[in-house]
């Protein structure tokens, strides 16, 4: 049977013959002919191929499930080496039943279905800076070592191969020149499967990963090349054609690339007129960059080259064009497609390999080609990194050799590359397959196993989690532009030099073309780091207030002072009574909860867009469900006043930013703070994609503290009470205390309280914003501070 | 792809001090580099001297000279003449930097109105790659050399410390190359950039407490973790100086 026909894109999976179809279906239903018609018929054989297919899917995606149920074995074994496992249990399993090994991964799915989203995912989220600026040393990795890794391997094999250990074999010096070009090369899937769980620091990341994906051109050339030198016959291999070669390596390579721009060019067109479509906005994405692939195999060139370099250059014009929603669908889509194949190559890796047919053992070939591969990896990175570290400004040390070394995965690539071959033309190729699944095997499990005790043993540099910093943001920019004035002003041509005229030539045109004119206007590095720190501290203030059940605090206090009040707790009697008051006393759990927030959100910055819009929706301004009942294909329903949105986001800000001129968190709750960090991780563990309602610590404490000193205030919360308010009940609060600290405090930048760092809002066009800024005196500000826009 | 110059093959040294300013324009380039012997008595810079090829002394001088207009020293005016700077957001802010008293010796301060070839290595070597036979305490100075320089160039008014006002300043600056951007965006985008530099530096702050700027010992403590030397570095990649400057 042919590979299955479709499931649409999502997962064209296996060829599936009829094991469980004869199985399950060898009862006699759909032999005898219905003799009248039939109410309900069963048609097993109707559906065979696309649900069986399913099935497969389903049980790869619950034996995921599975295996994270347990940390401590997930945390020792990486996925991709239990998924193997799994698979040579299920293949067993069936084999047992049946005797026919008939799930295997042919080179047909594993090409057409399985490695594209695997490899547009890597392309499109490309570090594209750490990506160039490591391009030189990636494509040597790439080019010269993978040809270094494939003339080694097969002379040597070969080599071994004339002195008889092996016996006899059928096989000739090209058969060793062909293995050793499939075997040679990393394999994406493989390392990133490893690499994602390991952490290294990220230039040998990009190092290792960006090998994997460029030396696909070589591997696709020189496996071409030997296999047609194979069907010719040695003896018909003259100079021209090795000459022809190596032609078509550039041919294969730079046309690969070319491809991939092309498409990267057209998709980042069409996404800058997709504004009336946004439902299928994301789909072009995935359209287009697998047409670019399918595009660059139909031509023969390098089709994994033409979808990483799709990915590459598409990402920053798309990702500016698309709709926030569409950027969110895009990335889950990716990721859930990508994940999802890898889970299933590496499945049915495993199960592939229970099939006697395939099996010829020869010991003496199937060991050294696992001693060569490893043995001349080694040298060829350390060769290569004697070459580069010569050119390089950052170092590569002895450590990163031995984890770039070890890190050369074998993977799905060669063998679906393997299977590919012809019996006919490669007497071998039995043996061939064989070695190749015990290769990959071995690195694998055994590799994949072992490199992370290794990292941690040679304390390789790990990459730290950073959050995104403004100062480090303005930082780099200043840096790029001293760096290229520097450049300009000593007269030469390098690195800076030429991003600076990419930039310049992107801004002036490219970004012309392919950005819509709003997104050219707030695309900035810097303007959008900003914005996502502001969402962040607006999205923790408004999740907290969430989280406490009441959003008293953001609402405005004109329509209705006493009715938003915390139901949460029992309310003080008298005067305390009051909104401010009530929720005055929770500055201390408030704010610590935040921090924990902050913490937690490190693991959910994906839930943001469903937070926010969960509690905008929910709590803001006026109930609006009532008309979203409709139901349309081709639109989600909008919330049509995102102006509103903005409104409610921009004077929560503001009356935050207000609360900075007097906030000063008065208690360090250092210890609880732990614990409540510490529970909030283990919550994470668990349901990562949920803000859990984390319990409210115990609130009378608090309670005490905040009766005994009453000087302390948190007018984040209290901000926005009306004067009345004011005026009621709070010698403490009076103006002096509150919003005037001093003079200076108000030139000069008012000091900060530990969780609210970057409150300003995103554009400060409301004189109110700025006053406590500039230095206007205290006598010019209304007591209790309102801008206009609170009152609805 | 790898045609970086790079130095610190260690016989390519010129020794570790930095050249006199040559003398009369013609010899100076070529004698450059066995000139290089004459300490400079006068800057005692706290950078360990550049290790600046020979070659790449002799090509800078030869830009020296053409920027100058074979004078012995350049002016602001002659750093219009580069064309590709124009473009540069914070253009003026470089050029300044290379006047900066601070930045060329260490115990004075000021602008200066001209400076010599000697300064102008001086600036340039503070964009020097690392070496690998670095200690410890050297990339250090190193780190500081760099950072300093860094900081004098927000630090407009020289007292020690970037103000709200000079971070504005220079962040305004930073983005005018976005003719998009409104000037608000970019203030309230330097003023929650000080707000986060305040609560890295100090923390918790007393109720009454003002973050005045960012002192230097604030400044290395936001950089702290950043890899600043494998950043602020030019490749010395392509000696050939681009052709056609005026």
């Amino acid at each position: 049977m042919g590979p299955a026909p479709c499931l649409g894109l999502l997962l064209g999976l296996l060829a599936l013959p009829a094991t469980l179809g004869q199985r399950s279906s060898g009862s006699p239903i759909n032999s005898s002919q219905p003799q009248s018609f039939a109410i309900v018929s069963f048609k097993w054989n109707h559906v065979k191929d696309p649900y069986i297919i399913t099935l497969w899917i389903l049980v790869a995606s619950l034996a995921k499930i599975v295996f994270h149920l347990s940390h401590k074995v997930t945390r020792v074994v990486p996925e991709s080496a239990l998924l193997i496992v799994l698979g040579l249990f299920l293949g067993g399993i069936v084999w047992a039943a049946d005797h026919i090994a008939s799930f295997t991964l042919t080179p047909n799915v594993f090409f057409f279905y399985l490695l594209p989203p695997i490899v547009l995912d890597a392309g499109y989220f490309m570090p594209n800076r750490l990506f160039f600026g490591n391009l030189g040393s990636i494509l040597l990795y790439a080019v010269i070592g993978t040809v270094w890794n494939a003339a080694t391997t097969g002379l040597s094999l070969y080599g071994v191969y004339l002195t008889g250990i092996m016996g006899h074999l059928d096989i000739g010096l090209l058969d060793f020149l062909l293995f050793g070009s499939l075997i040679a090369a990393v394999d994406p899937v493989a390392v990133l499967a490893v690499f994602e769980e390991v952490h290294v620091n990220e230039v040998l990341f990009i190092i290792v990963f960006g090998e994997s994906l460029l030396n696909d051109a070589v591997t696709v050339v020189l496996y071409n090349v030997f296999e047609s030198f194979v069907a010719i016959g040695p003896e018909n291999v003259t100079g021209i054609e090795c000459a022809k070669g190596i032609v078509s390596f550039f041919v294969v390579s730079l046309g690969g690339t070319l491809v991939g721009i092309f498409f990267a060019f057209l998709l980042s067109l069409v996404s800058r007129f997709t504004k009336h479509v946004r439902i299928i906005e994301p789909g072009f994405v995935f359209i287009i960059s697998y047409l670019s692939y399918l595009t660059a195999e139909m031509l023969s060139l390098s089709a994994i080259l033409a979808i990483t370099f799709c990915g590459i250059c598409c990402q920053k014009y798309v990702k500016a064009n698309i709709s926030e929603q569409s950027s969110t669908t895009v990335r889950y889509t990716m990721k859930m497609l990508a994940s999802g194949a890898e889970t299933i190559i590496f499945m049915f890796l495993g199960i592939s390999a229970v099939n006697p047919e395939i099996w010829t053992w020869n010991t003496a070939f199937i060991l050294l080609t696992l001693v060569f591969i490893s043995v001349y990896r080694v040298i060829g990175v350390v060769l290569q990194t004697w070459i580069l570290n010569h050119y390089r400004m950052v170092q590569l040390e002895i450590i990163d050799q031995v984890v770039m070394s070890y890190g050369g995965l074998r993977g799905a690539v060669a063998f679906a590359l393997v299977a590919l071959l012809d019996m006919n033309k490669v007497k071998e190729r039995n043996l061939f397959v064989s070695t190749t699944i015990i290769v990959v095997f071995f690195t694998v499990i055994f590799q994949g196993l072992t490199i992370k005790p290794l990292v941690q043993w040679l304390k390789v540099k790990k990459t730290e989690h950073r959050e995104p910093k403004l100062n480090e943001k303005l930082h780099g920019r200043a840096f790029d532009h001293i760096l290229s004035a520097i450049e300009d002003i000593s007269g030469q041509i390098g690195h800076n030099y030429l991003r600076d005229k990419w930039s310049n030539f992107d801004r002036k045109f490219l970004s012309k073309i392919l950005m819509r004119r709003s997104a050219q206007k707030s695309r900035d590095q810097i303007l959008n780091v900003f914005h996502e720190l502001n969402l962040k501290d607006a999205i923790t203030y408004v999740a907290e207030g969430e989280r406490r059940g009441s959003l008293a605090f953001i609402r405005s206090p004109s329509t209705d002072n006493m009715v938003n009040v915390d139901f949460s707790t029992p309310r003080p009697s008298t005067v305390e009574s009051s909104v401010s008051y009530l929720l005055r006393e929770k500055a201390g759990p408030v704010c610590l909860d935040m921090q924990a927030l902050e913490q937690r959100r490190k693991s959910i910055r994906d839930t943001e867009d469903t937070v926010t819009h969960h509690t905008l929706q929910q709590y803001l301004y006026k109930p609006r469900q009532e008309h979203k009942h409709l139901y349309s294909r081709h639109e989600i329903m909008h919330n049509e006043d995102e102006k509103q949105d903005k409104e409610i986001f921009h004077r929560t800000m503001r009356k935050r930013l207000e609360s900075f001129k007097s906030t000063k968190l008065g208690i360090n709750h250092s210890k609880k703070l732990n614990k409540i960090h510490k529970r909030d991780r283990g919550q994470k563990r668990r349901n990562s994609s949920v803000i859990p309602n984390g319990k409210i610590p115990s609130e009378n404490p608090v309670q005490d503290f905040a009766l005994k000193e009453k000087g302390i205030d948190n007018p984040v919360f209290s901000a926005d009470d009306g004067q009345s308010v004011y005026m009621k009940f709070s010698p403490w609060l009076s103006s002096e205390d509150t919003v005037v600290p001093s003079q200076r405090a108000r030139v000069q930048i008012p000091y900060s309280p530990n969780n609210f760092r970057r409150l300003t809002p995103f554009r400060l066009s409301n004189k109110s914003i700025d006053s406590f800024l500039q230095a206007d005196g205290p006598e010019d500000r209304p007591r209790s501070f309102l801008p206009e826009s609170t009152h609805m | 792809m790898f045609a970086a110059l790079h130095g610190p093959a260690p016989g390519r040294f010129c020794s570790r001090v930095l050249p006199r300013a040559p003398g009369a324009g013609g010899s100076a380039g070529t004698s450059a580099g066995t000139s290089m012997g004459t300490s400079t008595g006068t800057s005692t810079l706290s950078l360990c001297p550049p290790p600046v090829t020979s070659d790449q002394i002799e090509h800078l001088h030869r830009r020296f000279k053409q920027l100058s207009r074979d004078q012995l020293t350049i002016r602001k005016e002659n750093f219009d003449s580069i064309p590709d700077l124009e473009f540069n957001p914070i253009r003026s802010k470089i050029v300044h930097a290379f006047f900066d008293k601070r930045n060329l010796r260490q115990e004075s301060d000021g602008l200066a109105d001209e400076i010599d070839f000697e300064d102008f290595l001086t600036i340039m070597s503070y964009f020097r790659p690392i070496e690998t036979s670095m200690d410890e305490e050297q990339l250090e100075r190193f780190r500081r050399d760099k950072l300093k320089f860094l900081f004098h160039m927000y630090d407009s008014d020289r007292d020690g410390k970037i103000t709200l006002h000079e971070y504005r300043n220079v962040v305004e600056e930073l983005l005018s190359g976005n003719p998009h951007l409104e000037k608000e965006a970019a203030r309230s985008i330097a003023d929650g950039a000080m707000m986060e530099a305040a609560s890295i530096c100090v923390g918790q702050m007393g109720p009454d407490q003002v973050y005045e700027g960012i002192t230097f010992e604030d400044f290395l403590k936001m950089w702290q973790g950043i890899d600043i030397e494998t950043k602020m570095h030019v490749r010395f990649l392509n000696m050939e100086p681009i052709g056609h400057c005026y």
